[in-house]
């Protein structure tokens, strides 16, 4: 363009790298400038929902906003050093993510409790209904809603 | 307060243990005047081994903890520095003068340290977001809870499918350190690391350039890459800046081998590669092309060839754990087709529609202004300085080593299984791209300082240069901000 409009002559191995290096520049500062303003609006994008923590977005994020209560009042009712299992409907990662310190135990290890949230087997079923005749104190199966249910293993 | 004194533990223990590396490999001098210039370096450096050795560390079962990492680092840091002093002492009289740094090189410096400083700060609260939560920061947090690899997150037939149990482990490891060592397991944190460790890799590279009084000019293009919308990614704590940022770093220390043939840029570029390659799976295969690559250009002279191939060992050494563990506790379903299925020539033949679009999906963003045009200027300048034979040699290894790592994610995408292809090729084109694009930010950091100035001060192009004699570096006296 140079050589076109002044009739300056600019060597190619000069032309281009100044011709890269003035875009770059020029364009460094603004770019920097927008990224912090983007970067701002992605931040507000993420911003919880009111009562909401940062593990618990997660159900939020999966539309699963029922399993926020479930999970806390589950996890009054879990010691922070125990292992559990789990069955059932909520993100699964969502809920170790909410639960943790708490571990869910690796497969075929033991779990001191069991969370069950929509998928209730037949036993476990059975074993509730056994126990309704106990005292509250005797029971190991805690019930927050319909197939919300919480086991502690002898 | 214990969370800010324990993040800032963690990054001055990265940096302590990163500049007796860079001293021991005779890069850094024991005196400030050396030593504040390769900061950016140094931390990158510090986190690479800390990562890299603390993955293999968990993977052989030892438990993660604050303290015995402090202590590990602390004598590593010693052992090293004194190796670089007693070097620094045989080579006494060689080392650089202090001169004050003009403007135009502490400016850009400033401005890189205080935008990162800006978005740590910034981030320090933000949310999870979904990827995240899945994989990375959920690892992180296991980690740090039990100080290993337990529990259903990384259990042989796991339920939690989602968290991609095979995905390398470096980002959930020094975010399970970083954790230990503030004492709580807050999100914001590792992402300020994520943001720690982009500052330290845009200082790095200029320094390792030796761009001096040229530094401006090597940072326009990572600032650039650094504002470039894949940064996003860092908010959502995804894994593809880290990785992009180690592999920029061990690029261009690769590529300082190839120039100069001195032997010391072979620390960082292990260390850097093998800590892409623990990142990220593509990051391995990033690691591997610039590798080969670097074997191509290096083949005429035999001492630089061996050190290459040391890098290249150093690099296997490093991702063996992750990959042992992996074999051992897998299959795990990967987005990777393994090459028994990939290379059967019908396989590809009914995908090729998957190739275009691919391709076409990169291309796109490469030419997109909201990633900084950067690859377009990298491909015109590297063909400028081919066909006027100036750093040509630097340009080929570049441009070779660009094409590689583009070719590297078409071939993933082309063979790709996902079911929902042209989904998976659009969402994730978003992020593969930042590798491409960071290596291209550092082609040019490294070149244009290089193409630009006057021809009489330009070293010599040793990777074109006759065998028998190899070029010797020319190095320009290093300024307290030149980094």
């Amino acid at each position: 363009m140079l050589r076109a409009l002044l009739h300056w002559r600019v060597p190619l191995r000069v032309g281009v790298p100044t011709a890269a290096a003035v875009v770059l520049v020029a364009f460094a500062v603004p770019s920097v400038w927008g990224a912090m303003r983007g970067l701002d609006g992605t931040r507000d994008g993420l911003l919880l929902a009111p009562g909401i923590n940062e593990r618990e977005k997660c159900f939020v994020d999966t539309h699963q906003d029922w399993a926020v209560n479930f999970t806390r009042w589950v996890a009054k009712r879990i010691p922070t050093d125990a292992e559990f299992d789990y069955l059932g409907r909520a993100d699964p990662v969502c809920l170790q993510l909410v639960l943790f310190p708490r571990v869910w135990a690796a497969t075929g290890d033991p779990a001191q409790y069991r969370i069950y949230a929509g998928i209730v087997p037949e036993p476990v079923r059975a074993r509730l209904r056994a126990e309704r005749r106990l005292p509250p104190a005797s029971r190991t199966i805690e019930r927050y809603g319909r197939d919300l249910l919480l086991v502690r293993e002898p | 307060m214990r969370t800010e004194a324990g993040f800032l533990a963690f990054n001055a223990l990265a940096l302590g243990l990163g500049l007796g590396l860079l001293s021991s490999a005779g890069l850094v001098r024991p005196r400030l005047a050396s030593a504040l210039p390769a900061a950016g370096a140094a931390l990158a450096t510090g986190l690479a081994a800390i990562g890299v050795v603390s993955v293999a560390a968990v993977v052989a079962g030892l438990n993660l903890d604050a303290a015995a990492l402090t202590a590990v680092v602390v004598v590593a840091a010693a052992v090293s520095g004194a190796v670089g002093l007693l070097r620094s002492r045989r080579a006494a009289g060689l080392g650089p003068r202090w001169r004050r740094p003009a403007p135009a090189t502490w400016v850009p410096v400033a401005v890189i340290g205080a935008f990162t400083a800006a978005q740590v700060i910034l981030s320090r609260h933000v949310p999870i977001a979904w990827d995240a939560a899945h994989i990375w920061t959920a690892k992180a947090v296991s980690i740090a809870t039990t100080g290993g690899l337990d529990g259903q997150l990384f259990s042989e037939h796991s339920h939690l499918t989602t968290s991609h149990q095979d995905y390398p482990l470096l980002e959930p490891v020094l975010g399970a350190l970083l954790f230990r060592f503030t004492a709580v397991t807050r999100h914001g944190l590792l992402i300020g690391e994520l943001w720690v460790l982009l500052g330290a890799a845009m200082l790095a590279v200029p320094w390792l350039c030796r761009s001096g009084d040229r530094t401006w000019l090597a940072a326009a293009p990572l600032a650039l890459a650094a504002a470039a919308i894949p940064n996003q990614g860092i908010l959502r704590g995804d894994a593809d800046v880290p990785m992009a940022c180690f592999l920029v770093v061990g690029a261009v220390a690769l590529a300082r081998l190839l120039e100069t043939s001195e032997r010391g840029y072979a620390l960082p570029a292990a260390l850097c590669l093998g800590a892409a390659a623990n990142t990220k799976n593509e990051g391995l295969v990033f690691a591997l092309a610039l590798l080969v690559c670097a074997f191509g250009f290096a083949l005429r002279r035999r001492p630089v060839v061996l050190t290459v191939g040391a890098v290249a060992a150093a690099v296997v050494v490093v991702v063996v754990p992750w990959r042992l563990w992996v074999h051992a506790h897998g299959p795990f379903a990967g987005d990777i087709t393994p090459l028994s299925t990939s290379l059967d020539p019908g396989f590809l033949t009914d995908r090729l529609s998957q190739l275009d679009f691919g391709i076409q999906q990169l291309l796109g963003h490469f030419a997109d202004p909201a990633y900084g045009w950067l690859v377009p200027a990298f491909l015109a300048v590297a063909v400028a300085a081919l066909l006027s034979r100036r750093a040509s040699g630097l340009a080929g290894f570049y441009l070779v080593g660009f094409l590689a790592v583009v070719l590297a994610l078409g071939w993933v995408y082309w063979t790709s299984q996902q079911p929902d292809i042209a989904g998976h090729i659009s969402r994730t084109a978003l992020r593969t791209v930042t590798a491409p694009l960071f290596l291209a930010a550092g082609a040019l950091a490294h070149l244009l300082p290089q193409l630009v100035q006057a021809p009489a001060v330009a070293g010599p192009d040793a990777l074109t240069g006759p065998p028998e004699a190899p070029a010797r570096p020319v190095e320009r006296p290093q300024t307290a901000a030149s980094a």
